[in-house]
């Protein structure tokens, strides 16, 4: 494990990105803190009014006259908290459906892969949409809809690393003692699968990040008066020739952070995986 | 070969089957009907409007009747347009997502794979740092952020595009800014795809070998490398199809282009549920078939699939 931490100090992007996922989880839990301005005190004389260090407007306002920095780290609580719930849904999910195709093997491994082939096929995202639509637009909606969509690649995974383990030595021996299946899954095996998923893991949330977005910038996601980095695009979008700025920093601030999730996860495989040292 | 595109279609049977179940009773059993939102009508003409839409019928009944309209290509009535049925809709947005889609995986093929080549050549010089970069950017700014800002630099700062809209015939000038914006992601990661094949490609033996015979570098690469190298690209079309046609369903909406996914978007808002589920199975069944193309591609180029077939 420390070889692997010394490879990923050594990486100099991974480093990069894990300091600016630092900072940018820091802002977010410091929101409260940080921000002058209340998150939906309006602003009347303020409307679409650039940054203004003065008073308090580090990133401007909005077309609504509500202060943008505050908005902007309120809104990296929500992205962040969908992007790691989400991950979290899809990980359960996943790990339990692969390590069970994997460990029980025979008939019961072919209908469960079978039926992640099929899903793999659908076009999840319009299903996604679809349950926004049609069952509300709850918080915890969205980190059930998008971990349902996101868990097949884990389940596909963990079954792999599944059957590699499922003969090795110390699982025979366990079984030897009289562990029970379930025991032996979750003592023996989902422990061991802990490399491959991390990395999987933290590829994970920047794609839920994404999906959140993508949601809030149609406003199907997250609703008023809470906010998100999508709800922000899209609201700079629609106002961006009259204020750039409402588009600039959650743009930035969402672009900072799949950058950084995504280095963070390429470190880690290169860190982990021994066929990729030279 | 044939006995492999049997197999796919019949697993494509069972997941087409999956997609219009899930998207039908997702549909029905959800809270709220799609006349809710009309002023409060007397119960007789809640009657009528439930008998001609057949919503007063059991659900599996509802269910069998959909599955055989659909299968004479009826996608039944819109609920909020009012005097279209959706395979209207779905007709006059197709052509106009289909041309948007197509030219925007054509240029994502075109680029990526020259600028993966470029940089799987020149590996570790600043022409590789340089595309892999940009690549990295591409993949962290998704399109409905690109998407704003390209209309805000060519459309609103400098003019030289127009900003939205689809014009009247649909002018080359309208799709210029929707197809870039669609395709930079797909550039990206189908750049970085092409350069890692590559550099794996070209260590083997047998380029060695055409190295050692002084072949020139353009002819080992359409001889010998291209083949195995492209595999790992083709795998990808599929994702990179489905991931265009999610795309286009923002960037219909910022462009403001009266293509389908502009149709979804408007209908998921409405809840208009003829036209949101019709619309599902109408993108299934194109990802369904585009999987399939791919992987009979996929077959006839790799020969270790060609004679596991045989």
């Amino acid at each position: 494990m420390s070889e692997t931490l010394a490879l990923l100090i050594g990486n100099r992007r991974a480093v990069m990105g894990l300091i600016v996922l630092g900072v940018i989880a820091a802002l977010a839990v410091l929101a409260p803190v940080l921000s002058v301005h209340r998150l939906d005190a309006v602003f009347w004389e303020q409307i679409d009014s650039p940054p203004n260090l003065a008073r308090g407007f580090y990133f401007g306002t909005d077309a609504n006259g509500r202060d943008l920095f505050t908005r902007t780290l309120y809104g990296a609580r929500i992205s962040l908290l969908v992007g790691m719930a989400a991950t979290l849904v899809s990980l359960v999910i996943g790990v339990l459906w692969g390590t069970i195709a994997g460990y029980v093997g025979g008939r019961t491994d072919q209908v469960m892969m079978r039926l992640v082939d099929i899903l793999y096929a659908l076009p999840f995202m319009f299903f996604v949409i679809l349950l926004m639509v049609f069952f509300g637009r709850a918080l915890w909606l969205i980190f059930v809809a998008i971990g349902a969509v996101e868990w097949l690649d884990m389940a596909r995974i963990v079954r792999g690393q599944t059957l590699a383990l499922k003969h090795r030595e110390f699982i025979e021996a366990a079984r030897a003692f009289g562990a029970s299946p379930a025991r032996i899954l979750l003592r023996h095996i989902i422990p061991n699968l802990a490399g491959p998923v991390v990395v999987f893991v933290t590829l994970t949330v920047p794609r839920t990040i994404l999906l959140e977005s993508f949601l809030s910038f149609l406003g199907l996601g997250v609703q008023e008066p809470m906010t998100s980095w999508g709800v922000l695009i899209g609201d700079g979008a629609r106002t961006m020739e009259a204020a750039p700025w409402a588009l600039a920093f959650p743009a930035g601030f969402l672009a900072a952070t799949l950058f950084a999730f995504n280095a963070v996860g390429d470190g880690l495989r290169d860190a982990l995986d021994p066929g990729e040292r030279r | 070969m044939i006995r492999l595109i049997r197999r796919r279609l019949l697993t494509a049977i069972p997941t087409l089957f999956a997609i219009v179940t899930l998207a039908f009773f997702m549909v029905r059993l959800a809270p709220g009907g799609p006349f809710d939102a009309e002023r409060n009508v007397p119960p007789e003409i809640q009657a009528n409007l439930d008998r001609v839409y057949h919503l007063d019928e059991p659900l599996p009944r509802q269910y069998l009747r959909y599955l055989d309209h659909l299968l004479h290509g009826d996608f039944g009535p819109s609920f909020t347009y009012k005097d279209f049925t959706v395979s209207e809709l779905i007709g006059f947005g197709f052509p106009v997502s289909f041309s948007l889609g197509i030219s925007a995986m054509l240029i994502a093929v075109c680029l990526g794979l020259s600028l993966g080549t470029l940089a799987a050549l020149r590996q570790g010089r600043w022409v590789d740092h340089l595309v892999m970069t940009l690549a990295m950017i591409g993949i962290a700014i998704p399109s409905f952020v690109t998407a704003p800002l390209l209309a805000l630099v060519f459309g609103v700062w400098l003019v030289w595009l127009p900003a939205g809209g689809w014009g009247e015939q649909g002018g080359i000038a309208y799709g210029i800014l929707p197809v870039a914006a669609l395709a930079l992601p797909q550039i990206a990661v189908i750049a970085r795809l092409m350069r890692g094949s590559l550099i794996e490609v070209m260590r083997q033996p047998y380029i060695r070998t055409a190295r050692a015979k002084r072949l020139p570098v353009w002819l080992i690469l359409l001889r010998h490398a291209s083949r195995p190298a492209l595999l790992p690209v083709i795998s990808y079309l599929g994702p990179a199809f489905a991931g265009i046609i999610t795309g286009s369903v923002i960037v219909e909406q910022i462009f403001a282009i009266p293509g389908i996914g502009r149709y979804f978007v408007q209908g998921a808002l409405n809840r208009d549920y003829t036209l949101v589920t019709g619309v599902v199975v109408f993108y299934g069944v194109l990802i369904i078939f585009a999987n399939l193309v791919v992987d009979i591609a996929y077959g006839m180029l790799d020969p270790r699939q060609r004679e596991a077939e045989a």
